[in-house]
């Protein structure tokens, strides 16, 4: 027996002849000259606008990305096997657009907002342009709002405020993503939504990300934007500024949301393959020669925007908020040159950037942070107050023990004061690690920051710092929950919170338990 | 449908010929010419002797003009001659497609084909021509072809404007729709 698709169903079908519309109507139509590699080459198509999404035999589109005297350059977004030489292509007078709002949340699509995840179709009500021009200067806000990664190492030395684009850079296989992964699992609940677009990673790693997200319960606010490996370029090309399309939706309506940029060198490469493909002529690594616009464009698109902007946007139904779309664009070097092409460009249109390093992530240290490299350039504006005034130090504390480890391997004897510092460094150091998959809140992390910074860890093992470390997070949850309470949710510092913090450690390490 | 490259090389002659044509009042005389040349240019044995890299240029462009005959004025023959030089011959079809095209944008003329799917009534015609030349705002002239696929109804081809109203359309339509 014939098996039937739950589609086949008369009614539905029904509904889809009833829908249809049939009158014919003037369109603009051309003819495919040549297919190759994704590109096609359209003779004809007269009217058609720059970025205008074109119409091939099969349900195919196109983009049109290079108008000429006779003709038009394209590339497929899809399948470009089954065209031919000879077929029609057809204007849809329309500029490309993806389906936006509240139901993509917890879902995963490709970069034409198609759902890829099995959970059925996507009822959005609606749907906004790809390619958009960010807000102006006028609609802007300082950043000063902080976001919770719940990394220590990241929102105590290069904080991140909401409408920040923070560069997350290094080696491949160092943990660039794992810092992205964290940072959305921290938001659980803080209501931000977050935009995760992998670009050209392999399927299989997306799929873990999706399961490790699902796992934390992270999937309820985040979208996942999946343009894998197999996909056109020209997909890879899109997602980023798909996903940035679905993150605005919020920003625009005075929510937060972030959005990571898994990552930028490849979308750059596959740019670099539609750029060659359509013979525009290749400059610096072969790239075309706006590939820095390629990027700058998208990352001004992530903006703290102000309350009128809302308001006007909202038409009077969102007021007095603010909204912001944050970005942590990624960008793989190849071993450790920061100064190639591509990273170069995203360095200096970002806020800051994170520098991974390999020997770090080899000696141990995770997340790999080299705190000398990285910076946040608005992030101290927008840095929890507790967490600023007592992470200062590790900063400082850090620089001061680099220096000072690569000075003290010729010296057999140290002064007191030197000792001192470099095992005070150490400890930091030590401190500093944290393990995947487990973001900290502000209390946690202003416990372990009083406890390096007060000097309570010098008497403790440098192996047994961590352990250290949990085991007084774990006293002061079940003995001071009240005190913890208290930071996270006003986030400030004053005597009350200081003494408070002084007695618990003071009673942990009376303990001696770890 | 023309090719893309050849149309690039042929479209700074036909914008030339169409201005001196212009200028001495005689469009209807060189789109003859033109099309006349054309029509050699693709002849087969034309071909061979075109495409023979034996023969000299000036052998090329005599020969042409031998067949030609006394088809083409003395400023035509020119302007084989410089198309030979250049080694354009090739792209006679093309500039005089372009001509047409020129031609027809000059006198607010477009060329429009329908395609029925049963020979249209000359009463049919005329009303489709009319509504035609009011939507389109110009002047037209009708080309008609009769493809029994269709099943039913017509396409109106207008340069690139395509306005189909067939019942194969349709349907095409519909099944695409049943099918996403």
């Amino acid at each position: 027996m014939q098996q039937l698709n739950p589609s086949e169903i008369s009614d539905i079908i029904k509904q889809r002849i009833e829908k249809l519309d049939v009158a014919s109507e003037a369109r603009n139509q051309g003819t495919i000259v040549s297919v190759s590699d994704g590109i096609v080459q359209i003779h004809g198509l007269a009217d058609v606008m720059f970025g205008e999404m074109i119409e091939f035999p099969g349900g195919v589109f196109g983009m049109a990305l290079n108008l000429e005297r006779d003709s038009v350059g394209a590339v497929v977004l899809g399948d470009y096997l089954q065209l031919e030489e000879g077929m029609t292509a057809q204007c849809t007078g329309r500029i490309l657009e993806v389906p936006v709002g509240p139901e993509m949340v917890g879902r995963v699509v490709d970069a034409l907002g198609n759902p890829i995840d099995g959970k059925g179709p996507i009822d959005a009500k609606l749907t906004d342009a790809v390619e958009k021009v960010a807000p102006g200067v006028i609609a802007r806000e300082p950043v000063d709002q902080p976001v919770q990664t719940g990394l220590k190492s990241i929102d105590a030395m290069v904080p991140i405020g909401r409408g920040q684009r923070e560069l997350i850079i290094g080696d491949r296989q160092i943990g660039k993503s794992a810092i992205a992964i964290d940072a959305i699992i921290n938001q659980k609940g803080k209501g931000i939504t977050c935009v995760y677009v992998a670009v050209g990673q392999k399927q299989s790693t997306i799929a873990n990300v999706v399961r490790k997200l699902e796992e934390h319960g992270a999937m309820e606010h985040t979208i996942i934007v999946a343009a894998g490996a197999s996909d056109p370029a020209a997909m890879l090309f899109l997602a980023p500024y798909a996903g940035c399309t679905m993150g605005e939706y919020f920003r625009d309506r005075g929510e937060d949301a972030m959005i990571v940029y898994d990552d930028l060198t490849k979308q750059a490469w596959a740019y670099r393959q539609i750029s060659l493909l359509l013979k525009r002529p290749p400059g610096r690594e072969a790239y075309p020669g706006d590939v820095f616009y390629l990027h700058s464009r998208l990352l001004e698109r992530s903006a703290r925007v102000n309350a009128d902007y809302v308001e006007q946007f909202t038409k009077g139904e969102v007021k007095g908020k603010t909204g912001s779309l944050t970005a942590l664009p990624i960008i793989e070097t190849q071993g450790g040159d920061v100064s190639a092409f591509v990273p170069t460009n995203v360095i200096s249109i970002t806020d800051g950037q994170i520098f991974l390093e390999t020997s770090l992530f080899n000696s141990g240290i995770r997340p790999s942070i080299n705190a000398g490299l990285s910076v946040s350039r608005v992030g101290g504006a927008a840095q929890t107050k507790i967490i600023k005034k007592l992470g200062g130090g590790v900063r400082l504390a850090l620089a001061q023990y680099r220096e000072l480890a690569a000075f003290s391997q010729f010296a057999s004897d140290l002064d007191e004061a030197t000792r001192k510092q470099l095992e005070h460094g150490q400890r930091v150091t030590e401190l500093m690690k944290q393990k995947q998959y487990s973001p900290m809140s502000v209390a946690d992390m202003a416990i372990s920051l009083f406890a390096a910074n007060e000097g309570y860890l010098d008497d403790v093992d440098v192996a047994k710092v961590l352990g250290f470390e949990k085991a007084l997070l774990d006293f002061m949850r079940s003995e001071h929950a009240d005190l913890l309470d208290k930071i996270n949710q006003s986030g400030g510092y004053d005597d009350e919170i200081k003494n408070g913090l002084k007695a618990g450690v003071e009673k942990f390490k009376a303990t001696q338990s770890w | 449908m023309a090719e893309t490259s050849t149309s690039t090389a042929a479209r700074p002659y036909a914008k030339a010929a169409f201005e001196f044509a212009r200028g001495q009042q005689a469009l209807e005389a060189w789109s003859g010419m033109l099309s006349t040349a054309a029509l050699v240019a693709v002849d087969a044995n034309v071909k061979a002797v075109l495409d023979n890299p034996k023969l000299s240029t000036e052998h090329k462009v005599g020969t042409f003009l031998n067949v030609c005959g006394e088809a083409l004025d003395d400023s035509a023959r020119n302007f084989i001659r410089t198309l030979g030089e250049q080694d354009r011959l090739a792209a006679l079809p093309s500039v005089a497609e372009l001509f047409e095209a020129q031609k027809a944008e000059q006198e607010q003329r477009v060329e429009v084909t329908l395609v029925s799917a049963f020979a249209l009534e000359s009463e049919q015609e005329e009303k489709l021509a009319t509504a035609l030349r009011k939507r389109l705002n110009r002047d037209i002239s009708i080309t008609t072809q009769v493809d029994s696929t269709l099943l039913g109804g017509v396409i109106i081809r207008a340069g690139d404007t395509v306005i189909d109203g067939s019942v194969r359309g349709k349907l095409a339509r519909l099944s695409e729709a049943l099918n996403s």
